[in-house]
């Protein structure tokens, strides 16, 4: 049960811990030493990330550009135009919060791992179909300096009764088609790199459950 | 001080901003790094390291911050917690990469089916945490995410030791049978 508790805790988001602890008087008094120097430490080195970040977000306007006008007179690619404009300025998209009526859903998985999963259950006992994921906004967003030793990729798999009936490596902005049933009908995101990925899921063909 | 007031604070003098906020929220802070850092290989200066990081990383996500999606005190406890696990998983992870080849697909790691009932599991247990006592919720927050011992917490709320770890075992107790289905209360 410890082990248990320690997971779920360790698993909270934001809001799901305000509603576990935010009525709880929880203030702790910092160690008056270790404070001082942490604020030396931010003070010095916030001005530096400012000039980078700065420096980042001018290049990524100039090649926000760039792109928008090679793309000019092709009107079917500026979706991915802006797509990519917003990967790159960081924009980021809702948590997941199962799928919507129309049969879309978010997902925002902050640490995915290596081989971390985030599972979407799109059906119960669903006759077969076929599903064509879209994902839009999908960023891989470089969690730290230095973690980018690949190329970082996210593959999709839909597994039918425990078993995986089709995958499809996602890229943004490109629809990817997947096919099984009948069955219990999942979908899985899995990436190879340790990074933050988010995307949304535009459109699913087919019965989607809850 | 309000989250709202310190946001627009951090906002128009971050300089003054920064020095209410650490003040308001680095002893948590410290206490969820703590928590996963505190013991060897890690030092008092790497959870130092850390904390600052959080505190930067905040700063740095200031533009995008929503408070309907957490207060200050939630977004810097899960920071915190991510870049405290970062640190251990860096420490012992070895490569930090392997390519999709070498690595175990999902069906090996468990099925699908799995991962949907541990996190119905997990949503109920966060469901039964929000039903027990504050003073239960606040040990149990205490002990296991900023890892003090009976003793501290006992300090900090007021209490006895021994009534810090009864409490915290009552609380495990029904816990435990909340979630196996025999305690209704």
């Amino acid at each position: 049960m410890d082990e248990r508790l320690t997971e779920v805790l360790d698993s909270l988001s934001p809001a799901e811990l305000d509603g576990l602890i935010g009525d709880l008087p929880l203030h702790e008094e910092p160690d008056r030493e270790a404070l001082e120097r942490l604020r030396a430490r931010v003070r010095g080195a916030r001005p530096r990330r400012r000039r980078g970040k700065r420096l980042r977000r001018g290049l990524a306007t100039v090649a926000a550009a760039v792109l928008a006008v090679v793309l000019l007179g092709n009107a079917g690619l500026f979706a991915t135009a802006a797509q990519w404009a917003q990967s790159v300025l960081g924009l980021e998209a809702a948590p997941i919060q199962g799928f919507r009526e129309d049969g879309t859903a978010d997902f925002h998985d902050r640490r995915v791992d290596d081989t971390a999963t985030r599972t979407l259950l799109v059906s119960e006992e669903t006759e077969g179909v076929e599903y064509r994921v879209e994902l839009s906004d999908l960023t891989f967003e470089e969690p730290r300096r230095g973690h980018w030793q690949t190329s970082p990729h996210a593959y999709i798999y839909l597994y039918v009764d425990g078993r995986t009936a089709d995958s499809g490596e996602l890229r943004e902005g490109q629809e990817v088609v997947l096919a099984g049933g009948p069955g219990t009908c999942l979908l899985v995101v899995v990436s190879t790199v340790r990074a933050e990925i988010t995307g949304t899921v535009t459109r699913i063909y087919g019965e989607v459950g809850p | 001080m309000e989250d709202a007031v310190l946001l627009k604070k951090l906002r128009h003098d971050p300089d003054a901003g920064m020095e209410l906020l650490t003040e308001q929220y680095a002893g948590l802070v410290f206490g969820v790094v703590r928590g996963k850092l505190r013991t060897p290989p890690f030092s008092g200066e790497d959870i130092e390291d850390c904390v600052a990081d959080v505190f930067l990383e905040f700063y740095d996500g200031l533009a995008r911050f929503d408070p309907a999606k957490g207060s200050i005190r939630a977004w810097l406890c899960i920071i915190a917690r991510n870049r405290a696990v970062d640190r251990v998983r860096r420490r012992y992870a070895g490569p930090d990469m392997v390519s999709l080849e070498d690595s175990p697909l999902p069906a090996e790691k468990g099925s699908p089916e799995g991962e949907v009932i541990r996190r119905e599991e997990r949503d109920r247990m966060l469901e039964e945490l929000r039903r027990l006592d504050p003073a239960d919720r606040e040990i149990l927050f205490r002990k296991y995410t900023l890892a003090q011992p009976s003793r501290e917490i006992a300090e900090r709320m007021g209490l006895t030791v021994s009534n810090v770890d009864t409490r915290a075992h009552r609380a495990i107790e029904k816990l435990r049978k909340r979630m196996e289905g025999t305690d209704n209360g």
